[in-house]
């Protein structure tokens, strides 16, 4: 699993925070370019090319508006290669339609819709992305105005004309790419300290889960296995009662520690949360019989706690539905988990949705139905670790 | 991946980040508005637009000085200096230069630009689109008044407009927003916290898995196989200091501080050394050979780890390869210490044979990887064992320190 240096991947929530903008973009810069078309239209050679570039550039908006949401995060570098693809073949078509008759590079939309479509992706891609992006759409324009200079109304040089025409995406990109280095730097920071606050509280909190867990294996033992060497030691003679009596102490306590064993994180993580909100049965709820749960990594166990934690705290979350089950099939590990939660879906993925964006990312082939009440995750983990 | 910053902090780290950009931005508007009033005074040299230029330099220093230093005493003498240059700019501009005749051109939008991204100090919605509007009217006051003064002709300017309404729009939907992740982002941090007090806690289990493995199980089946009569004294021993340490003392709490310095001098006084004394009274004979000082390049925790392990794999020679002698190869190399322990006994198909489940699973195996080690196994039937374990050793736990600290995140 390879998290690249972007915000949504590095803080699906904040990307989540961030995704209006998206919406914002995805209306507007259709909205916009539409405007300034119908303003120039005594521009236009030809209809036809112009809204082709519209009907492009809606799409390009509309793809961006889907392949950004945070159930199919991440968003990737070819998504981001449509996008900036998109938004140039669409000014480019543009500048077609006004080839003869275009005045003034000004009010060319082209260039602003390019720009604010790299600016919105600045939460989704790393910054270099951002700058080679908004370098490409600068050359493209220049050339587009290279190709429209004898149309142009303008005494100016060329090169204050291709200034004017890709500043807004020199200026945009060059903005969305500080904005994403900035931002993933200063998540680097916060990581940095939290890894380190972590290593203390394990290191300083270590010894007293020691004593917890040590005090937890006396107490068992205190039970019977320490009272019996007593008295083992007190006799004079070793007996064949004692002998099986040692004999069964041992099956027992070996099936408690193999029982313990097998108990995975998963396990205890489900357990707890079911007792804590109403079913206090001990029952396996993960049908797990490979220990493929502890083939996740740390943060997909992360991530999977929250949500866990988050599912049986909703209100109409049913404790005693909730399971899972793990199984391998070639190369990784499938997961299936179901819950039956009797409320409408706009309020459980209004509860949920952070916690699924945060599952996305670190299960980047999560598959979440909810027929109400039944809400199902499909996804998938890993490569099987040896445990020979 | 991490997990992003705190509810309280993530507001203050966008706000940094989107000054940042705006900061950014305003000194490419900048450089641009310089740009064409360098080219506009070498195309008219008898025009006097340098000036202009001029106007432009203070701003630029205004920009980096709220970027440096970022307070509401900067961020408002930046407003107010950049608005007088920005007057400046638009009168020079307008008086010399005939192209400039409206006050919507590009040359005089790019100045105000740079005063609308102000991006002034505050993390909120009201300070992010209060700087935003404080700079859009001070530009276009600026701007109107020197246009009066020049007499040209005063034009609503989309790009400025455009500019201030995207800043406005953005901030106000982010911080609306918000509210989605506040309750999950604590939420978030706590399953990290609590994954890795689960994982602290189950290293925990895992060696007194182990412990009780090497103790209460082991006696357990030796009295089960143990013949009427006198318990043996070697057993009585063990059984008597075995309770003492589980009950009495605090076995699971290591001092994990050093490598071991006191304890690992000399070999007599090692762990291992220990656990081979412990099996040779117990019948078997060991040969030790290789590198025994390079114990001393190992922690607390993982020569006791280590030692443990051996014992196990002794233990088993003893049990069930049907010999009496094994043979510990110790070797140091850089970064790591080995130990291999083995007998020439009658073996094992490891491929069909659950070996004691528990012992060689949670004695060797998991105990020497809870520890950051490796073991493997060969064994045939008819071939005696050979079982090789490895941990990380001091040296290679400074590179592995110094490489934490310089990259990566969690």
């Amino acid at each position: 699993m390879t998290i690249e240096r972007t915000l949504q991947q590095r803080d699906p929530l904040a990307a989540i925070v961030a995704r209006p903008t998206t919406y914002l973009v995805g209306a507007g810069v259709p909205l916009y370019a539409g405007v300034l078309l119908w303003l120039n239209r005594d521009d236009i050679d030809s209809f036809g090319l112009a809204v082709g570039s519209l009907f492009v550039l809606s799409l390009t908006a509309v793809y961006f508006v889907y392949s950004t949401s945070p159930l199919r995060a991440p968003f990737t570098r070819a998504m981001f290669a449509v996008v900036l693809s998109g938004g140039i073949v669409s000014h480019v078509l543009a500048a077609a339609s006004m080839y003869s008759s275009n005045s003034f590079v000004r009010d060319d939309w082209g260039p602003p819709a390019i720009g604010l479509l790299i600016a919105a992706v600045a939460a989704y891609r790393p910054a270099r992305e951002i700058a080679l992006a908004g370098a490409i759409a600068v050359v493209v324009v220049v050339i587009v105005v290279a190709a429209q200079a004898q149309s142009l109304e303008t005494t100016f040089p060329f090169h204050l004309v291709a200034l004017v025409a890709a500043a807004p995406v020199a200026v945009l990109a060059g903005g969305a790419a500080i904005f994403s280095r900035e931002l993933d730097a200063g998540l680097e920071r916060w990581s940095n300290m939290r890894t380190m606050s972590l290593s203390a509280l394990g290191d300083g909190g270590s010894e007293w889960i020691a004593r917890s867990v040590q005090q937890d294996r006396v107490t068992l033992l205190n039970q019977e296995i320490i009272p019996f060497f007593e008295s083992v030691l007190a006799a004079p003679q070793l007996t064949q009662s004692e002998r099986s009596r040692a004999s069964e102490l041992s099956s027992a306590i070996r099936a408690i520690m193999v029982a313990e064993i097998d108990r995975s994180w998963l396990d205890a993580l489900l357990e707890n949360e079911a007792r804590a909100h109403g079913d206090p049965r001990i029952m396996r709820r993960v049908n797990d019989p490979h220990g493929l749960a502890d083939d996740m990594l740390v943060e997909q166990r992360t991530a999977m706690r929250a949500f866990v934690v988050a599912l049986f705290a909703h209100p109409a979350c049913n404790p005693e539905s909730v399971d899972m089950v793990i199984s391998h099939t070639g190369d990784h590990n499938l997961a299936l988990m179901r819950a039956s939660v009797a409320a409408p879906e706009i309020t459980v993925r209004g509860a949920l949705d952070p916690y699924l964006a945060v599952l996305r990312i670190v299960f980047p082939d999560l598959h979440v139905d909810f027929e109400q009440p039944e809400l199902t995750l499909r996804f998938s983990y890993g490569e099987r670790r040896d445990r020979s | 991946m991490s997990l992003g910053l705190p509810v309280h902090l993530a507001p203050f780290g966008t706000a940094r980040a989107a000054a940042r950009a705006m900061h950014t931005m305003a000194l490419s508007s900048i450089a641009i508005a310089l740009v064409c009033i360098v080219t506009l005074q070498a195309l008219l040299p008898d025009r006097i637009l340098w000036p202009a230029a001029l106007a432009m330099v203070p701003m630029a220093v205004g920009v980096i000085i709220v970027d440096r230093f970022p307070s509401t005493l900067t961020t408002v003498a930046y407003l107010l200096i950049g608005a007088a240059c920005v007057y400046w700019y638009v009168l020079v501009g307008t008086a010399e230069y005939p192209g400039a005749d409206r006050t919507d051109s590009f040359i005089i939008a790019a100045a105000k630009v740079a005063l609308i991204l102000v991006g002034g100090v505050g993390s909120g919605v009201v300070s992010a689109a209060g700087w935003a509007i404080a700079g859009y009217l001070l530009a276009e006051g600026a701007t109107i008044l020197a246009a009066s003064q020049t007499g040209s002709h005063i034009a609503f300017d989309g790009l400025s407009a455009a500019t201030v309404a995207v800043i406005v729009a953005s901030s106000v939907v982010i911080g609306v927003n918000r509210f989605r992740t506040r309750a999950a982002k604590p939420s978030v941090h706590r399953a990290a916290r609590d994954e890795h007090l689960s994982h602290v806690r189950h290293r925990m289990e895992i060696k007194a898995a182990a412990m009780l493995h090497d103790t209460v199980l082991n006696h357990l089946a030796a009295l089960s196989l143990a013949p009427d009569g006198s318990l043996p004294p070697s057993l009585r021993s063990q059984i008597t200091a075995d309770l003492q340490l589980l009950v009495g003392q605090e076995w699971l709490v290591d001092d994990d501080s050093t490598p071991d310095d006191a304890v690992l001098a000399s070999w007599q006084s090692s762990n291992l050394a220990a656990v081979v004394n412990e099996s040779v009274q117990r019948g078997l004979r060991v040969e030790v050979s290789g590198d025994r000082a390079a114990l001393a390049s190992v922690s607390a925790e993982r020569s006791s780890a280590l030692a443990l392990a051996v014992k196990q794999c002794l233990v088993n020679v003893a049990k069930h390869a049907g010999v009496d002698s094994a043979e510990v190869v110790v070797h140091g190399s850089p970064g790591e210490l080995s130990v291999m322990v083995v007998d020439a006994g009658s073996g094992f198909d490891v491929t069909k044979t659950e070996a004691d489940r528990l012992g060689l699973r949670h004695s060797v195996f998991t105990r020497i990887e809870a520890v950051g080690g490796s073991v493997q196994l060969w064994s045939s039937p008819g071939n005696g064992t050979s079982v090789l374990i490895r941990v990380p050793s001091q040296s290679r736990e400074s590179l592995d320190a110094r490489s934490a600290t310089t990259g990566g995140s969690a």
